[in-house]
């Protein structure tokens, strides 16, 4: 499989987001298929959009990997509008192909994806080639009709009409839906394209990690199998508040991966390690033999059940297998909503800058925190403006000696940038606001 | 447009409370800012002639920095000062028996005559010094009088009680806050305002017993900026 790395996403009428535009760094360096670390930081006051962009990704992630995203994205689509899109740029890095792909969604519409496309870039003639399209008030199959002809003549016109007509319908994206994927294996000629949306796939399942840092109720890990000889990766949530059942023969992948977090998570929470309380050996309906487990957290030689302690601590715990991966391997990307919430100032600064300046793989957060601005790149964050068609914006004229952080409020002060960062009360007004809602309290009492 | 900094120095945060609502109002293309120094800069013992401009541009660099602007972004500074009565002559400090010093209409009561004298002495000093700089640091710097002090303009009492001032300067704010012309008018208010050109407030006020009367010429701030 080909490595992949995000390059860019835009967005349109996507919640909050009427126009957005983020370039990672790699990108606008022109280092497609770096190996180095690549950081977004995402900053801004509350509601101001950088949640979108989290979002954004997580329905990308969901339709590569053929889940039905209807349900959420109904409520996404900003309200004055009728119609949101969603447009990622990434590079293959062993094929050298930058691919593209856009989607179009419509509000209260039974054919809830309007049109899908996934394109071939050429960044150095800025033109671009197209894989497939799939627009759903054409009539015929997909463009371009070359491809749609090669498929026809491999496969029933029907069954891709079928397929076509059942992902429209349970919201999922037709292009990586598992009825083209079969009618594809049957195409010699279109393997080509097989070959990247299986790539994408298999990026999005495996490497492409979204964290919802409010539900830390689990924690996600890729657990080879053997029984395929490590060729099969199986995804399991490990609930960290309660016990669960795991089969008897993944125990020992479970010990082995725990004790790869325990290197990490021993060195960053003073001594803390995790560790599996057993209950002992049950089966279940089929007869296969499980156990009931639960993780404890373990210092020294206090042992407790993980469930009591702190959010801040399991939220780290839940986080700390993605930013493993992500440190590691070039081809993970890691997002992560409010990675600040729950995470020491100090430490949030000192991962950071270790992760800007050694881990391989993309790494894009939200924070209030603005801690990290003193820690990386400046060219690593963007912030979000008061400008709903241009959302976001990296800080201009500052160089890498400046402290962003205090930029960052010095724009804020006195509106220095091309965009208006924040709308800032008149601090006056708020102290007189303070004041006169007391002369009410009196009033009343 | 990118905004530049109004910066008022001043002595105490009853200043920011009462004007801090007003002049934001009034320049509002600007970014309205205080540095409350809680003090007196001009009677700081340790401040003299030879260090005043220091001193005080030491308390611009402290705002800069917790403020995180550059030397660059202050279109101004604006120093506020009580003029405490520093510039009558020692005749008219008067020996009493009091807990305070007490500020009357043509002289200061006190149980420290000789030192409240060295305070005149130094202070006027300090003041004739720095209203005399145009500039600190290449930015442009004018020092306003309040006389013979801060409370003493706004409510008529030059010996308020500490528990009273900020009752005052809320007041103040209150009826001001919305309404920069009227603020402006209070300021221009001829008894209150001292008539003439900068140089010349300064002037009269050095004279006989004024630095004891109400008296100010922070009105020539609406003129010049």
């Amino acid at each position: 499989m080909s490595k992949v790395r995000l390059l860019e996403i835009k967005m349109r009428n996507f919640k909050n987001v009427k126009f957005g535009e983020i370039e990672m760094l790699s990108f606008l360096d022109q280092e497609y298929m770096s190996e180095m670390a690549d950081i977004l930081g995402i900053y801004g006051p509350n509601a101001s959009g950088k949640t979108a962009v989290i979002d954004a990704l997580a329905i990308i992630k969901g339709l590569f990997t053929n889940n039905a995203v209807k349900d959420y994205v109904n409520e996404f689509i900003h309200v004055e509008e009728d119609f949101a899109s969603i447009d990622v740029k990434f590079a293959l890095c062993d094929l050298g192909e930058i691919i593209r792909y856009s989607v179009k969604f419509a509000k209260n519409n039974g054919e809830f994806i309007k049109k899908e496309k996934l394109v071939l870039v050429e960044l150095d003639n800025d033109s671009e080639t197209e894989l497939i399209s799939i627009d759903d008030s054409s009539s015929h199959g997909f463009s371009p009709v070359k491809s749609y002809e090669a498929l026809i003549n491999s496969s029933d016109k029907i069954d891709i009409e079928v397929a076509k007509r059942i992902a429209a319908k349970e919201g999922r994206s037709f292009i990586f839906s598992i009825e083209l994927k079969q009618l594809l294996l049957e195409c010699q000629s279109l393997s080509f394209l097989r070959s990247i949306i299986s790539t994408l796939y298999t990026y999005a399942e495996t490497k492409l990690f979204i964290i919802d840092t409010h539900k830390v109720d689990s924690l996600d890990l890729i657990i080879e199998d053997q029984i395929n000889n490590g060729a099969c990766q199986i995804k399991q949530a490990i609930p960290l508040n309660k016990p669960f059942i795991v089969s008897s023969d993944r125990l020992s992948f479970l010990e082995k991966k725990l004790e790869q977090l325990n290197i990490v998570l021993s060195k960053v929470l003073y001594g803390l390690k995790l560790g599996i309380k057993d209950f002992g050996e049950e089966l279940n309906q089929t007869g296969e033999s499980t156990r009931k487990v639960e993780l404890l957290a373990i210092r020294e030689n206090i042992v407790l059940p993980l469930r009591v302690e702190s959010h801040g601590t399991k939220k780290f715990i839940a986080i700390i297998n993605a930013l493993i991966s992500f440190y590691n391997y070039a081809d993970v990307c890691v997002v992560i909503d409010e990675l600040d919430s729950g995470i020491f100032e100090f430490l949030l600064g000192e991962l950071l800058e270790i992760f800007s300046q050694r881990a391989k793989g993309q790494l894009i957060f939200t924070s209030h925190n603005l801690r990290p601005l003193e820690k990386i790149d400046n060219n690593f964050i963007v912030f979000t403006t008061t400008n709903e068609n241009n959302r976001f914006i990296r800080l201009s004229s500052i160089n890498q000696n400046q402290n962003l952080r205090s930029e960052y409020f010095r724009g804020i002060a006195l509106d220095n940038q091309s965009e208006k960062l924040y709308i800032k009360a008149n601090s006056y007004d708020i102290a007189r606001a303070f004041r006169n809602a007391g002369k009410e309290v009196d009033r009343n009492e | 447009m990118s905004k530049k900094v109004i910066l008022f120095i001043v002595e105490g945060k009853t200043e920011m409370i009462a004007l801090g609502g007003a002049l934001s109002k009034m320049y509002r293309n600007d970014l309205v800012r205080f540095k409350v120094i809680n003090g007196d800069i001009t009677s700081n013992g340790s401040v003299n002639v030879k260090n005043a401009i220091k001193r005080v541009y030491e308390e611009v660099e402290a705002f800069l920095q917790t403020e995180h602007f550059h030397k660059e972004d202050l279109k101004q500074i604006i120093h506020l000062v009580d003029t405490d009565g520093v510039f009558i002559p020692n005749d008219r400090v008067i020996e009493a028996n009091l807990d305070k010093i007490f500020y009357d209409k043509n002289s200061i009561m006190t149980r420290y005559k000789v030192s409240i004298e060295v305070r005149n002495r130094d202070k006027s000093a300090v003041l004739k010094k720095l209203y005399h700089e145009s500039e600190i640091a290449q930015i442009p710097y004018k020092m306003y009088f309040m006389s013979c002090n801060f409370d003493h303009v706004l409510c008529h009492e030059a010996n308020l009680a500490d528990t009273r001032k900020r009752d005052v300067a809320e007041e103040f704010d209150y009826l001001f806050h919305d309404n920069p012309n009227m603020f402006r008018d209070f300021f221009f208010e001829s008894k209150l305002a001292v008539r003439g050109e900068y140089f010349d407030t300064w002037s009269y006020i050095s004279k006989g017993v004024n630095s004891l009367k109400r008296h100010s010429n922070f009105h020539l701030l609406f003129s010049y900026l």
